[in-house]
C-alpha cells in the first residue's frame, strides 16, 4: 500500500474510484452536467490539498460532503436551495407515491425493466429521499450519508424508508417485483 | 429541476422531519433490506421478521435496492480528462518541494515515449516549486576578474563498446538498467562513488576508464547510482541493498516521483490523449489563472504549449554533474518576439531559456585545427544574486567557408492546407524559399513535396543551377484544394534518397503551421520514420509558421528525433536568418550526439542550477554512452549554456538536503585533490563527427578566481541580461534581483559587434515586455479553498 512517501498518488486513485459515483451523485442533485462538472472538481481539487492521514478511511464520504457543499453554492446562487432541504419534493405531487412519470403508460412502456423503470421514478422522488437513495446506491453507509448531508442517522434511515416504499409501492414495480420474485425466490408471489 | 415553489428555508422542520413510531419501526426493516441495521436493532428487527409481511416487504426492498443498485449503470459517463488535467495541475500546486529530488533523469519516464521535452514536467515537478531562498549570502569576491578559459584537447577515447547504431528513443533507457548486472551496482565501488565526488578528485575522467574495462563491469558505478533514482520502481529491488541510508532516501522518492508520473499519465493516457497534452494543458490551466491578470491574452485557440518546470538548484554532493544534449534550436526567441509585437506576454511555457540564449552569436573563439568545436567557460559574479557564480560554457560550431560548403541535397515538404493561406503562413515560406534558392548552385538540387492540400511532388529533384524552374515551383504553391495528405512524408524522403549525396547535406525541411498530417497518423511511427531516415544520413528542419495552431512542442519533438533544428518564422527577416545566414550552419552538421556534462567540484560548489535546457537532459550515464542520441551541430552554429552556482561556504542550502558538507555521514569522506582545491567546475563535451559512430571527449576546467560581473566579457553580459529576461518572462522563481530596467541596461551595454542588428532588437523587446509586464510582483498564490469541516 502506499504510504507517506508517495503523497499524491492517492488522489488520483479517488479520481479513478470515486470519479462515476460523484458525478452522479452531482448530476442528480443539480440536474445540469456543467454545474455537477463543476462540484466534482471542486471535490477532488480540494482532495489535493488535504493529508491523506486525516482522511483515512473517510474520504469517500467527505469526497460527498465536499461536493455537496458545492452543490448547495451553485442551488443557493440560483435560488433552488430548498430542493435539497427536506421539504416538499421537486416534483408537482407532494408526497407519497410516485405517480406523475409513472402513470404515463407511454413511457412506461418503453421502460424495458425494472432497473430503467426505477431510474425514472427515482427523479420524482422528494430530493432528500432521492440524495439518501443515491448515496446508499454509491455504497455509503447509513452513518456515512449522515456525516456527507448533516442529518442523523434516524433521519437518514427514515428518509431512504420512505423513498424505498414509495419506489416499491409503484403499481408498475410491485407487478415486476413480484415477477422478480417468482423468477428469484422460485416462488408463488403475492400479488397484494 | 425547476423552481416550480418559492424558496423554503431549509434549516426549518418541516413536516418530513418528523415521523412516528410506527415509522420508525418500518424503517428498520427497510435498512435491515438495505444492509445497513446497526447490531442494537437487530434483536428488534428479528421480532419485526417474524411476520410474514414484514419478511415479503424486506424481499421486496431488496428486490428494488438491488435494480437501483443497478440503475448506476444507466448514469454511466465517460472519465473526464478535464477533471483529471485540473487534478494533476492541483497536485502540481499543493506538492511543493519534495525532498531528494532525483538525480540526471534518464530519458524515458514514461516508457515508450521518445526523450526531449515530453519527460521534464513531471520529474521536476516537486523541485519546480523550490523557491531559492538565497538572502544575506556574501557577495564579496573583489578580485579582479581572472576569466580562466581554456580549451583541452585529449586524444579521441575508446569506443564504450557496440557499434553505435542509432536505437529509437523510444526503447531508450529502461532496457539497459534493467539488464545490468546487480554485481554492477553492489560492488563496493559504489559507495565510494556513489556521489560522484572521487571523479571529482581524481580531476581526470574517471567515469571514462571505468568505461573502458572489459567485462560487464564496465558500466560506471556512480553513474548507475545516480540514474537509479528516476528509474522505474521495478529497478528498485536490484539497486536498493547497495546504497547509503541517504541515497535509499533519494532512491525512494525518485521512484515515488516516478510512480506517481506514470500513474498520471495512465490516468490520463487512458482517455486516448496524449499524456503530455493533457498534462500540458492542465498545468497551464491552472497555473495561469493564478497569475495576476496581466497582457497575456488568451492564447490562440489550437497552439501548444508543452509544461516545463525549471531546473532548481541541485546539491553538488549529491549531484555533480550535469548532462545535457545541445539544443540549436532557436525558436521560442522568435515565439517571444511575435507575442510582444502583438502586445501580449508570451505564455511563459514558451519560453526557453536556452533558445533565447542561442538565438544570438558570440563572439567565442573558433576551433582550433580539425576540431569541429570549440569550448568556452567563464564565470563572474551572478548578477541577480550576487552571491552567486554565473558560469557561462559556450560551444562555438567550426565556421564552413561558403566554397568548401558540401553539395546539398534539400527536398521541402510544404504544408499547403487551407490554413496556411495567412500572410505569415505559405507565403512567408515561399518568400524564404525563394531567397533561399538565390544561394544554391549546381552542386545543390531541390525537391518540392506538398502534403495536406493539394498534395504530391512539385518539383522533382532539380539541380540549383535551374533557378528559374525551381522558382516556378515555388510561385506556384498554393494553400487549400483537397485533403489528401498520404504519403506526403515518405515521397520526400523518397526524394531525397533518390539523389543522395554521400557526405553532403541530405535534409528535409518541413515547413508548416501545425497540421502533421504528412501521410503517417501515428506520432511514434513518425517518429520512428524520423529517426530512421536521420541514422541513414537524412536529417530533418522543421519551420514553424503562422499563429494560431502552431503545435509548438511537436514540431520541436520530432525535429529532435530527425537530428535537425526548429525553427520558427516570424517574419522575412527571421526566414532569411535562418534559411539564408544559417543555411551554412543548419544544414551542414558538423558534429553530431553532441552531449556536454559539467562535473562540479564538491570542494567549491555547494549547489549548481542549470538554467534552461530542461527539456534536453540526460541521464549521467548515457553521457559516454555513443548509442545515446543527442543534438547536432552546424556550422558555425553556437551553443551557450548558463549555470548558477552557489560556493562552498557561503551559508545557503539551496538543496533543501542536509548542510552540503563533501560527505554526508556514512558516506566516505573524500579527500580533495590538490587540483581540484580550486576549480569551479570541469566542462566535458563529447560528439561524433558526421558520418561517425565513436564519439570524441574535450574537458575543459574552470578555476575559481572571482571576477566581477561588470568586468565580464560582453557574450557572459548579454547572456545574463538574456537568461533575465527570459526568466522574467516565465515569473521564474529563481530571477532574484533581476528587473526589467537591469536586463535593458545591462543588455544596451553588452552589445558587442552585434551583426545583422540581433542584440539591438532584443533591446527593442525587453522595452516591449517592461511596458507589457504587471507591476506586481511574482504571482500570488491563490489560496485552496478548505471543504466545511466534517463532523464526526
Amino acid at each position: 500500500m502506499p504510504h507517506a512517501g508517495e503523497p499524491q498518488a492517492w488522489v488520483l486513485e479517488a479520481v479513478e474510484a470515486y470519479e462515476a459515483p460523484l458525478s452522479r451523485y452531482a448530476r442528480h442533485l443539480l440536474d445540469d452536467f456543467d454545474l455537477a462538472a463543476d462540484a466534482v472538481q471542486h471535490a477532488f481539487v480540494t482532495l489535493c490539498c488535504e493529508s491523506r492521514e486525516r482522511l483515512e478511511g473517510r474520504v469517500a464520504p467527505w469526497l460527498f460532503r465536499v461536493c455537496r457543499n458545492r452543490a448547495l453554492d451553485h442551488l443557493r446562487r440560483a435560488g433552488r436551495e430548498h430542493t435539497l432541504g427536506d421539504g416538499p419534493p421537486t416534483g408537482a405531487h407532494a408526497d407519497g407515491p410516485v405517480t406523475a412519470v409513472a402513470d404515463d403508460p407511454a413511457m412506461l412502456a418503453e421502460r424495458a425493466d425494472l432497473a430503467a423503470l426505477l431510474r425514472g421514478l427515482l427523479a420524482d422522488l422528494p430530493a432528500a429521499q432521492r440524495e439518501t437513495i443515491d448515496l446508499w446506491c454509491e455504497g455509503l453507509t447509513y452513518r456515512q450519508i449522515a456525516e456527507v448531508t448533516g442529518r442523523q442517522e434516524g433521519h437518514v434511515r427514515v428518509l431512504a424508508h420512505r423513498g424505498l416504499t414509495s419506489l416499491r409501492g409503484h403499481p408498475r414495480v410491485r407487478s415486476l417485483v413480484t415477477h422478480e420474485r417468482t423468477r428469484v425466490a422460485d416462488a408463488p408471489a403475492s400479488t397484494s | 429541476m425547476t423552481d416550480r415553489q418559492p424558496p423554503a428555508d431549509a434549516s426549518l422542520p418541516t413536516p418530513d422531519d418528523r415521523w412516528d413510531a410506527t415509522e420508525e419501526r418500518a424503517a428498520l426493516l427497510t435498512a435491515h433490506a438495505l444492509g445497513q441495521l446497526d447490531a442494537a436493532d437487530r434483536s428488534a428487527v428479528e421480532r419485526l421478521l417474524a411476520d410474514p409481511d414484514a419478511r415479503r416487504v424486506v424481499e421486496e426492498t431488496r428486490v428494488v435496492a438491488e435494480a437501483l443498485r443497478a440503475t448506476r449503470r444507466l448514469d454511466a459517463a465517460p472519465p473526464s480528462t478535464d477533471l483529471r488535467r485540473a487534478v494533476v495541475a492541483a497536485l502540481a500546486r499543493a506538492t511543493g518541494p519534495a525532498p531528494g529530488e532525483v538525480a540526471d533523469r534518464p530519458p524515458a519516464t514514461v516508457p515508450g515515449t521518445p526523450r526531449a521535452r515530453r519527460h521534464l514536467g513531471w520529474l521536476t515537478l516537486s523541485g519546480a516549486l523550490a523557491a531559492s531562498l538565497l538572502v544575506g549570502l556574501v557577495a564579496t569576491r573583489e578580485s579582479p576578474s581572472v576569466l580562466s578559459e581554456r580549451e583541452v584537447a585529449l586524444p579521441r577515447s575508446s569506443s564504450t563498446g557496440q557499434p553505435a547504431a542509432k536505437r529509437i528513443a523510444a526503447t531508450d533507457g529502461l532496457p539497459a538498467l534493467r539488464e545490468r548486472p546487480v554485481g554492477d551496482i553492489s560492488g563496493s565501488g559504489l559507495a565510494a562513488d556513489a556521489n560522484g565526488v572521487a571523479q571529482a578528485r581524481a580531476g581526470g575522467e574517471p567515469a571514462e576508464k571505468a568505461a573502458t574495462a572489459p567485462g560487464p563491469g564496465r558500466r560506471n558505478a556512480a553513474d548507475i547510482a545516480k540514474s537509479a533514482p528516476p528509474a522505474p520502481a521495478h529497478d528498485l529491488s536490484v539497486a536498493m541493498p547497495a546504497t547509503a541510508e541517504r541515497q535509499r532516501g533519494l532512491l525512494r522518492d525518485g521512484a515515488d516521483a516516478d510512480r506517481f508520473a506514470r500513474k498520471a499519465a495512465t490516468a490520463v493516457d487512458r482517455l486516448g490523449e496524449p499524456v503530455d497534452e493533457a498534462l500540458e494543458r492542465g498545468v497551464r490551466e491552472q497555473f495561469g489563472v493564478a497569475r495576476p491578470a496581466d497582457a497575456r491574452g488568451d492564447m490562440p485557440s489550437g497552439e501548444r504549449y508543452a509544461t516545463f518546470f525549471e531546473n532548481r538548484f541541485r546539491s553538488t554532493a549529491d549531484a555533480p554533474l550535469s548532462t545535457f544534449s545541445i539544443d540549436v534550436d532557436t525558436a521560442s526567441y522568435a515565439l517571444v518576439r511575435r507575442f510582444l509585437s502583438a502586445g501580449q506576454l508570451p505564455p511563459p511555457d514558451a519560453v526557453r531559456l536556452e533558445e533565447l540564449l542561442n538565438y544570438f552569436s558570440y563572439a567565442d573563439p573558433a576551433p582550433a585545427g580539425d576540431d569541429p568545436i570549440s569550448v568556452t567557460v567563464e564565470a563572474a559574479t551572478c548578477p541577480w544574486r550576487p552571491g552567486h557564480r554565473l558560469v557561462r560554457v559556450g560551444l562555438r560550431g567550426r565556421d564552413v567557408p561558403r566554397a568548401e560548403r558540401p553539395a546539398g541535397n534539400l527536398v521541402f515538404l510544404v504544408d499547403v492546407s487551407g490554413s496556411m493561406a495567412d500572410d505569415d503562413k505559405l507565403p512567408l515560406v515561399k518568400q524564404g524559399l525563394t531567397m533561399l534558392v538565390e544561394e544554391l548552385d549546381e552542386n545543390d538540387r531541390v525537391a518540392i513535396v506538398t502534403y495536406a492540400g493539394d498534395a504530391g511532388l512539385r518539383l522533382p529533384s532539380t539541380s540549383g543551377a535551374e533557378k528559374g524552374a525551381i522558382l516556378a515551383a515555388i510561385e506556384s504553391l498554393t494553400s487549400g484544394g483537397g485533403t489528401h495528405g498520404s504519403a506526403g512524408i515518405e515521397l520526400a524522403y523518397a526524394q531525397a534518397a533518390e539523389h543522395f549525396v554521400r557526405g553532403g547535406v541530405n535534409r528535409v525541411i518541413l515547413a508548416t503551421d501545425g497540421d502533421l498530417n504528412v501521410g503517417i497518423t501515428d506520432d511514434r511511427a513518425l517518429a520512428n520514420l524520423i529517426t530512421a531516415k536521420a541514422a541513414g544520413g537524412t536529417f530533418l528542419t522543421v519551420l514553424g509558421v503562422g499563429s494560431g495552431n502552431l503545435q509548438d512542442e511537436k514540431l520541436e519533438t520530432i525535429a529532435a528525433h530527425g537530428n535537425g533544428i526548429y525553427a520558427y518564422l516570424d517574419g522575412a527577416r527571421e526566414a532569411r536568418k535562418v534559411l539564408v545566414e544559417q543555411l551554412t550552419g543548419s544544414t551542414i552538421t558538423i558534429a553530431k550526439d553532441v552531449k556536454i556534462q559539467v562535473e562540479f567540484n564538491p570542494a567549491v560548489v555547494a549547489s549548481w542550477r542549470q538554467l534552461g535546457y530542461e527539456n534536453r537532459l540526460m541521464a549521467a550515464r548515457d553521457f559516454r554512452d555513443d548509442t545515446k542520441d543527442a543534438g547536432d551541430i552546424g556550422a558555425g552554429h553556437a551553443v551557450t549554456a548558463l549555470y548558477e552556482v552557489a560556493l562552498v561556504g557561503e551559508a545557503d542550502d539551496q538543496s533543501g538536503g542536509e548542510p552540503l558538507k563533501y560527505a554526508a555521514p556514512g558516506e566516505p569522506r573524500r579527500e580533495p585533490a590538490a587540483a581540484a582545491g580550486t576549480e569551479l567546475l570541469t566542462v566535458k563535451l563529447r560528439f561524433k563527427r558526421p558520418d561517425g559512430d565513436t564519439s570524441t571527449l574535450r574537458e575543459v576546467p574552470l578555476a575559481e578566481r572571482g571576477g566581477d560581473f561588470t568586468a565580464a566579457s560582453a557574450d557572459l553580459r548579454f547572456a545574463a541580461a538574456v537568461a533575465g529576461f527570459g526568466m522574467l518572462l516565465r515569473t521564474s522563481e529563481h530571477a532574484g534581483d533581476a528587473t526589467w530596467g537591469w536586463v535593458a541596461a545591462t543588455a544596451s551595454k553588452a552589445l558587442g559587434a552585434d551583426a545583422g542588428g540581433w542584440r539591438t532588437e532584443f533591446l527593442d523587446l525587453v522595452r516591449r515586455a517592461e511596458s507589457l509586464a504587471p507591476r506586481v510582483g511574482p504571482p500570488g498564490v491563490t489560496p485552496s479553498p478548505r471543504p466545511m469541516p466534517l463532523t464526526r
